[in-house]
């Protein structure tokens, strides 16, 4: 489990990184990439993890559909408004095991969870085959002293070795310490 | 198109693209009452039976435009052992440039069959295209929907002869139309409406506890329902010819569901009765059909019970969470509409997931969420709250 005991400060560092880097004059990513991100307009909403169950973390389910393979090389929030990133991984899925990440823990009880989290890897790096998925999954947190925090999706960062793409998913994300009923 | 040995018929035969006045106009008419039916393109099939339609100018078919710019229409085929009819429905439009466009009215997916036999799928097309239509050998719509201007929507359809295409209304034998095509007007009158009928709208499953499924069809939700067609009017004599949609003028906000509950959610539509004739000086009235179709939402729920489906794209949800799925593949029932036990044939109903129709599910327990063809925030067709 040590993956999702990563310090806060070492996930920041990467993105402020990459932030530098793509003002420093990188080509934009193209929008319209081979990974399929979900269809239609979603809604998701939940409040922090239980005392004890580590961190809120929330999936989606990405699919290579081009022919070629792909290399993840970040995972973020869009748009993020007091939702913070804590930590991001993936879980590979195969066509047998079709059980994916919703809104989870990081620390959750549940042995098909553990069971899950136990495959999860870094995403910087992971190779997405052609016709293969992986659970993409975000950690986040918001203050305990605000209402809510915000995102309009998950994004991808990845590349075909030629082009750089991002992908966006089709759920919102809202996370409050008050309720969603 | 094919003939009644799915064999394809051979070059040379007339094909009609007919626009229908609107619901609007329709639900307002009286029985007995008449209108008149708009040919907006004609072709003739090849020798392998293919043809094309296209309509040059969509800006023809504004007059009969619905308030809420959805355009009917019917693509007809009268030979002299058969007849060929197919409706289905596209949305009018106005680009920048001034232009009509006629694009797709309804969520794009699969189409889900809960009981057998066809059902159709109507197809959105993002960008505004002009109409096109074609065949396959498929019976069921579909988009190709190109990115480059001059861009083209092609629906596809497979036409077959309506099931009493050789008990023909005597007077609809004869001549061929081709001759009298220049000269002849075609008209659909009135001739019964129906009591509202129930429609299948949504669907809610929840195979645990502690979770509430919620659906909302609002103003505005829209529903393709399937239409009867028939060469004679006889009982027994219907078969599907295509798809209309109607749109929703109340919110009907359903009840909310809870523990180990599959349900259909029903709100009604008025059905009508239609026979089309074609008519010249020479010969008078000839071509007839018989069309049964929807023309208006008549509101009411109803919630029925039916079994639960398989669904295996399971996701956890943590207690506390909601989610809400606002847009997707639309589901077809093809049993949807429960006037089919009266004509004789299974009519199907299909709702998407829009902004207009929502379907909630509130855990208060740490649950999954399954969808049955996909997961719950891509196409997951039936979504089913599991332990």
């Amino acid at each position: 489990m040590t993956l999702r005991q990563r310090p806060r400060y070492t996930y920041r560092l990467v993105f402020a990184i990459a932030v530098t880097s793509a003002l420093a004059g990188c080509t934009p990513p193209i929008l319209d990439g081979p990974l399929s991100t979900g269809s239609g307009s979603n809604e998701l909403c939940f409040i922090p993890a239980p005392e004890g169950e580590g961190m809120r973390a929330v999936g989606e389910v990405v699919r290579n559909e081009g022919d070629a393979p792909v290399t993840i090389q970040q995972i973020g929030l869009t748009d993020p408004n007091d939702l913070v990133l804590e930590d991001t991984y993936v879980v590979p899925l195969t066509e047998d095991d079709r059980f994916s990440f919703g809104v989870i823990s990081t620390e959750a009880e549940d042995q098909q969870i553990q069971a899950h989290w136990a495959k999860a890897v870094e995403p910087k790096d992971f190779v997405l085959e052609p016709g293969a998925s992986v659970n993409i999954v975000a950690a986040v947190s918001i203050n305990p002293d605000i209402t809510e925090g915000t995102a309009s999706s998950l994004e991808v960062r990845y590349t075909d070795g030629r082009s750089d793409f991002l992908s966006k998913t089709t759920t919102t994300l809202l996370m409050t310490n008050g309720s969603c009923f | 198109m094919t003939d009644e040995t799915g064999a394809t018929v051979g070059a040379g035969e007339l094909v009609v693209l007919y626009g229908w006045p609107s619901s609007d106009i329709l639900s307002a008419m009286q029985v007995e009452e008449s209108v008149k039916l708009l040919p907006v393109a004609k072709a003739y099939t090849r020798t392998d039976g293919s043809f094309d339609l296209r309509v040059e100018d969509p800006a023809v078919v504004e007059p009969i435009a619905s308030s809420t710019d959805q355009v009917d229409f019917e693509i007809s085929s009268d030979q002299a052992e058969a007849s060929y009819v197919y409706h289905f429905d596209r949305t009018l439009s106005q680009t920048s440039t001034g232009s009509f466009v006629l694009t797709g009215t309804t969520n794009s997916g699969s189409g889900y069959d809960t009981g057998g036999g066809g059902g159709h799928t109507l197809p959105v097309e993002p960008t505004p295209t002009p109409l096109r239509a074609g065949t396959t050998s498929s019976q069921t719509q579909t988009d190709e929907g190109a990115t480059a201007e001059p861009a083209t929507e092609t629906v596809h359809v497979k036409l077959a002869p309506m099931s009493t295409g050789k008990t023909r209304d005597t007077e609809s034998t004869g001549a061929s139309a081709v001759a009298d095509f220049k000269n002849k007007a075609c008209y659909s009158k009135k001739l019964v409406t129906y009591s509202p009928t129930w429609v299948t709208v949504g669907q809610s499953f929840v195979n645990t506890t502690n979770v509430i499924s919620d659906f909302q069809y609002s103003h505005g939700a829209t529903s393709s329902l399937g239409i009867a067609v028939s060469a004679s009017g006889k009982a027994g004599s219907y078969s599907s010819g295509g798809t209309n949609s109607i749109t929703s003028s109340a919110t009907i906000d359903f009840p909310q569901q809870g523990s180990n509950t599959a349900k259909r959610f029903e709100s009604s539509f008025v059905y009508a009765k239609f026979q089309s004739y074609c008519h010249t000086v020479q010969r008078g009235n000839y071509n007839f059909k018989y069309t049964i179709k929807p023309i208006a939402f008549a509101g009411g729920s109803r919630v029925v019970n039916q079994p639960f489906p398989s669904a295996n794209y399971c996701r956890p949800h943590a207690s506390g969470t909601k989610f809400t799925k606002e847009t997707s593949s639309s589901i077809t029932w093809s049993n949807g509409v429960t006037l089919g036990s009266t004509v004789g044939v299974q009519l199907s109903s299909q709702t998407g997931y829009t902004g207009k129709a929502r379907a909630f599910f509130d855990f208060r327990s740490s649950r999954q969420l399954c969808g049955s063809h996909g997961y719950p925030a891509d196409t997951p067709r039936f979504l089913v709250a599991k332990g």
